[in-house]
């Protein structure tokens, strides 16, 4: 059975339950309200990045959920994968769509793409002086010269890590 | 729960002032997406940063108010701490990052890396009158041409820097110790031992001779253990939590005090009989790297049966190429709820793929280099692994063993649940595992979850 999503700018995405169940707070949300047709309103996600979301879900419709507590037995699922081929081609995308697609999966508790975001988030940082951190994202430097100074003689030890 | 400490605690971060009250880009202003995320997020991004190395922390901390703010304020990301000096340089620069992190973490438990093992000593180049040799050891300083040594003064030095290292850890009187609650300690050197850090890490080891109720894994890495854990007394004897203990070094289990039933992961060098294992009533993760048996065969070993034992790590070459017994090891370790098998050499693929052992794994690492030795098991052993889900390889095996596992589903003998290949691609700290020269070893003691996966589907090898 298909489920209505409306997004905060209004616009309507009919998906199979399936592949919206993906998101813990919706599939939370359609076992509260039982078998309706209701739509659910989504106010903290626009229409490109819930459509952006959704072809996640539809791509791993079919994975494991997170379940929070793995079997200790299965230690083969605690282990660490790269990020996959597709999820990688996935989350190509401008700093923009990726910083709120993270915040979407966040707010839909996809914990699948919420590591994907931040590992891709985490790989662009990698490696950076915290000048090049602050012209990647551009963020603004607003330490005094003094704190910068202050900062920087407390944390010697950070340089050139 | 996070703690978050008072800003007051951070000696000079009240006239930084909170971020709430900077004058930030949210008044109006543009915002840059990446200040749009609330701090639960950046630390869950800074938190995958630093899994590699708790050290790359550092960068973060100079980007803004806001991100400096959300590193200082987050005891967790300080709480393992890690310190892999190269040079007495980074010995003295780690020793105050040790400060730092085991201030900022407040009071939460410390993971502690401390990984001496690439920690070298480039003097100056020698005189002629340079001292007289007090270890039996030189360096070729390949830039002058000139072969230099370490003196006596040298030795001290190291050992003086590596001993403020322990002291910023352990605290002045030891009162950190308390808070321990994993120790990696790994002071084998390639090439050559350093006297002055041998002395180091047994004042070290000595200090924690007070109680370290917290402590659950302890993880040595060590010429020999006796030097430092003599038969009465010594250091670490308060051990009730521990649950997780390697030892990668020369000497016996029992010179460290622990209760083997309460031992949950033992990875160890095995010296000559299984009788030591009959102890470890509750294991469930066993690594085994073969060792010296000094003659003793397994043969007279009684079968030992861990119920609990999910994950057996084997490496079974010896590297002195000593006779071995190894061949009677997977017949004399039962282990009804085995799920992973890892099996990190030629002789340990040979040994179990011969042994008929172990058929009930779901999931099977063959990681050696040697590709005869994986071809040998899998055209003759593989089919009979009924119930394989997920099997792991080198990355430059990959081709041939889906090739391999196509002709076997041709042949109908493919495990029928076999669905994921994964290739081992780096451990956590980003060293890649298959270079294109030569593979990186895989050693015993290092978990399967201490290494970075990529998940190949073998839908592509399904026969069209």
């Amino acid at each position: 059975m298909p489920v209505l999503l409306v997004t905060s700018d209004n616009e309507q995405f009919r998906v199979e339950k399936v592949v919206a169940q993906r998101s813990v707070l919706i599939k939370n949300m359609l076992e509260d309200v039982g078998e309706s047709d209701q739509p659910i309103p989504l106010p903290n996600v626009t229409a490109p990045v819930l459509k952006k979301v959704l072809e996640y879900c539809d791509h791993h419709q079919t994975d494991p959920l997170p379940t929070g507590d793995e079997p200790s037995a299965d230690e083969s699922r605690k282990r660490t994968t790269d990020i996959s081929e597709w999820d990688q081609k996935f989350i190509t995308v401008d700093q923009e769509m990726l910083f709120e697609i993270i915040l979407a999966a966040n707010y839909l508790d996809i914990k699948p793409l919420l590591d994907v975001g931040c590992k891709t988030v985490a790989n662009m940082i990698k490696g950076k002086s915290p000048e090049e951190i602050r012209k990647l994202f551009n963020i603004v430097n607003d330490f005094t010269p003094e704190e910068e100074a202050q900062i920087k003689k407390e944390n010697e030890w950070a340089e050139d890590r | 729960m996070e703690y978050f400490p008072q800003c007051s605690d951070h000696e000079g971060f009240e006239s930084i002032g909170h971020p709430d009250s900077r004058g930030s880009p949210h008044n109006g202003r543009f915002v840059a997406p990446a200040d749009r995320l609330p701090e639960e997020l950046l630390v869950a991004i800074f938190k995958v940063l630093i899994e590699p190395s708790p050290t790359l922390i550092g960068p973060l901390l100079l980007v803004s108010r806001f991100w400096h703010h959300v590193a200082v304020t987050t005891p967790s990301m300080w709480s393992r701490i890690h310190s892999q000096p190269h040079s007495p340089d980074e010995v003295r620069r780690d020793t105050e990052y040790v400060r730092a992190a085991v201030k900022n973490s407040c009071n939460l438990p410390l993971d502690v890396t401390i990984d001496l093992q690439s920690l070298e000593y480039k003097p100056p180049p020698a005189k002629s009158s340079s001292k007289k040799l007090l270890t039996p050891t030189a360096d070729e300083d390949p830039e002058n041409g000139v072969t230099s040594v370490i003196d006596g003064k040298q030795e001290n030095d190291t050992e003086q820097l590596l001993s403020e290292l322990f002291g910023a850890l352990v605290g002045e009187d030891g009162e950190n110790a308390v808070r321990l609650k994993s120790i990696r300690l790994n002071n084998v050197r390639r090439g050559y031992g350093l006297i002055g850090s041998e002395n180091a890490v047994d004042r070290f080891l000595k200090g924690l001779e007070g109680p370290t109720p917290l402590l659950e894994s302890l993880s040595l890495h060590l010429y020999a253990i006796e030097y430092h854990f003599p038969r009465t007394g010594g250091p670490l004897q308060d051990l009730d939590s521990l649950k997780h203990l390697t030892l990668d070094a020369g000497g016996y289990l029992e010179f460290i005090k622990f209760k083997p039933e309460t031992i949950q992961t033992l990875s160890f060098r095995l010296w000559g009989t299984t009788r030591v294992l009959s102890r470890f009533t509750g294991l469930r993760t066993l690594s085994i790297a073969n060792w010296a048996n000094r003659g003793v065969s397994y043969e007279a070993d009684p079968e030992l049966t861990f119920p609990l034992l999910e994950c057996l790590t084997l490496r079974l070459c010896h590297p002195s190429g000593m006779i071995r017994c190894a061949g009677l090891l997977p017949h004399k370790v039962r282990a009804p709820s085995l799920t992973t098998l890892r099996l990190l050499d030629a002789e340990a693929i040979s040994i179990v793929g011969n042994a008929d052992a172990y058929h009930h794994v779901h999931t099977l690492d063959l990681l050696s280099s040697d590709l005869q030795a994986i071809r040998g098991f899998m055209k003759l052993h593989l089919y009979k692994y009924a119930a394989l889900v997920n099997l792991t390889v080198f990355p430059r095996h990959l081709d041939f063993v889906k090739d391999e596992i196509r002709a076997l589903k041709f042949q109908g003998q493919s495990p029928p649940k076999l669905n994921f290949l994964y290739t081992v691609v780096s451990d956590r700290e980003g060293v890649i595992v298959d270079q294109q020269g030569a593979i990186v070893e895989v050693p015993s003691w290092r978990s399967a979850n201490e290494y970075i996966y990529r998940q190949h589907s073998l839908s592509t090898c399904i026969i069209q």
